[in-house]
């Protein structure tokens, strides 16, 4: 086999590697794009009563959270005594939907939050595992090209 | 020489697209067949395509959708059950703009993975198996082991947002034995 030969061959294999690793980042790049979640920018937000509502009181305020823009599902739990919504997290934040509640309602509540250190010692779900050899190279691509 | 060389070149080309083409071509081409033995996916609507409510303009699986709605019903439940606080803090965290929020990533990954549960083909759960999960020792964002109580706890939470969205009893029943199949992997202390 001569030297030019084998230079060929080095070359044209190389540029189909290269065309196949392209085409696995831009194939990456479509489906792990943010954006293209159902639920993106969607954000749960909790707020828990100091007292037990009525169910008067629990109709006015799942009532008035709704029509509040930017806020989505509503779930009250009459067990826990808390109301779990969703808000876009571009338009309102949990803080301010709450401070409107606590404004216009005259409830008594706090709005769960997280401390910092609460956020450093957390467990997440393990059904997410971000360490895996796709999730990374997943990640990597979001860095550079999204 | 030269013809041999189109010829390789050609056949490249054509195998590259080939694959491209095969690798992202929609599921919804595919010829839909009955499948053999009814699995609980396919009891949900199966591979059926439908309109995404919650996506406008995109198809989704049938029994994808149904299964989102129970994650995101039960999601909702367990965002509201300080007992489960330890294990879903994250969930409630609220995130930076531009970055996926805790509600976004488990309902898509929760999803996923009771879909392949469940029989779906067209998905694929790529997080650890459950007992490693579940194991401190080697997975670092378990804080704790989980007990018989807590994982009892997780599908009682699972049933009530399956109720909230209307899913009949004997379709809970069935998910509940799927759920409890790896509770002996859960469950570590």
């Amino acid at each position: 086999m001569t030297r030019k030969k084998l230079i060929r061959i080095v070359i044209v294999t190389s540029t189909i590697s290269l065309l196949l690793f392209v085409a696995l980042v831009v194939h990456i790049a479509m489906v792990s794009n943010p954006k293209n979640k159902v639920h993106y920018g969607v954000q749960l937000s909790r707020i828990d009563f100091n007292s037990p509502l009525d169910v008067k009181q629990v109709d006015e305020v799942c009532i008035y959270l709704k029509s509040i823009e930017g806020v989505g599902s509503i779930m009250y739990s009459k067990e826990n005594n808390n109301i779990v919504f969703a808000h876009q997290l571009d338009v309102i934040s949990g803080q301010e939907v709450y401070e409107k509640l606590v404004a216009e309602k005259n409830v008594d509540a706090k709005r769960f939050y997280l401390t910092p250190e609460e956020m450093a010692k957390t467990a997440k779900c393990p059904v997410m595992n971000d360490k895996n050899l796709l999730m990374s190279l997943a990640h990597k691509v979001q860095i550079y090209f999204l | 020489m030269k013809s041999n060389k189109l010829t390789f070149i050609a056949i490249t080309a054509f195998l590259g697209m080939s694959s491209l083409v095969t690798s992202c071509k929609k599921d919804d081409a595919k010829t839909p067949s009955t499948p053999a033995v009814m699995t609980l996916y396919d009891t949900l609507g199966g591979t059926t395509m439908v309109a995404d409510p919650s996506n406008p303009g995109k198809m989704i699986e049938k029994g994808r959708l149904a299964i989102r709605g129970v994650v995101d019903s039960s999601i909702f439940v367990i965002a509201g059950d300080p007992k489960m606080q330890p294990y879903f803090t994250k969930l409630l965290a609220e995130v930076g703009a531009g970055n996926l929020t805790g509600f976004a990533t488990l309902s898509d990954n929760f999803t996923t993975f009771v879909a392949t549960a469940t029989g779906a083909k067209n998905y694929t759960y790529t997080g650890m198996n459950m007992k490693d999960a579940h194991d401190p020792a080697k997975n670092s964002r378990m804080a704790q082991k989980a007990d018989a109580a807590d994982f009892d706890l997780f599908v009682g939470d699972i049933v009530v947002g399956a109720k909230k969205n209307g899913v009949p009893d004997n379709i809970i029943a069935r998910l509940g034995t799927i759920l409890n199949s790896v509770k002996a992997d859960v469950v570590q202390k």
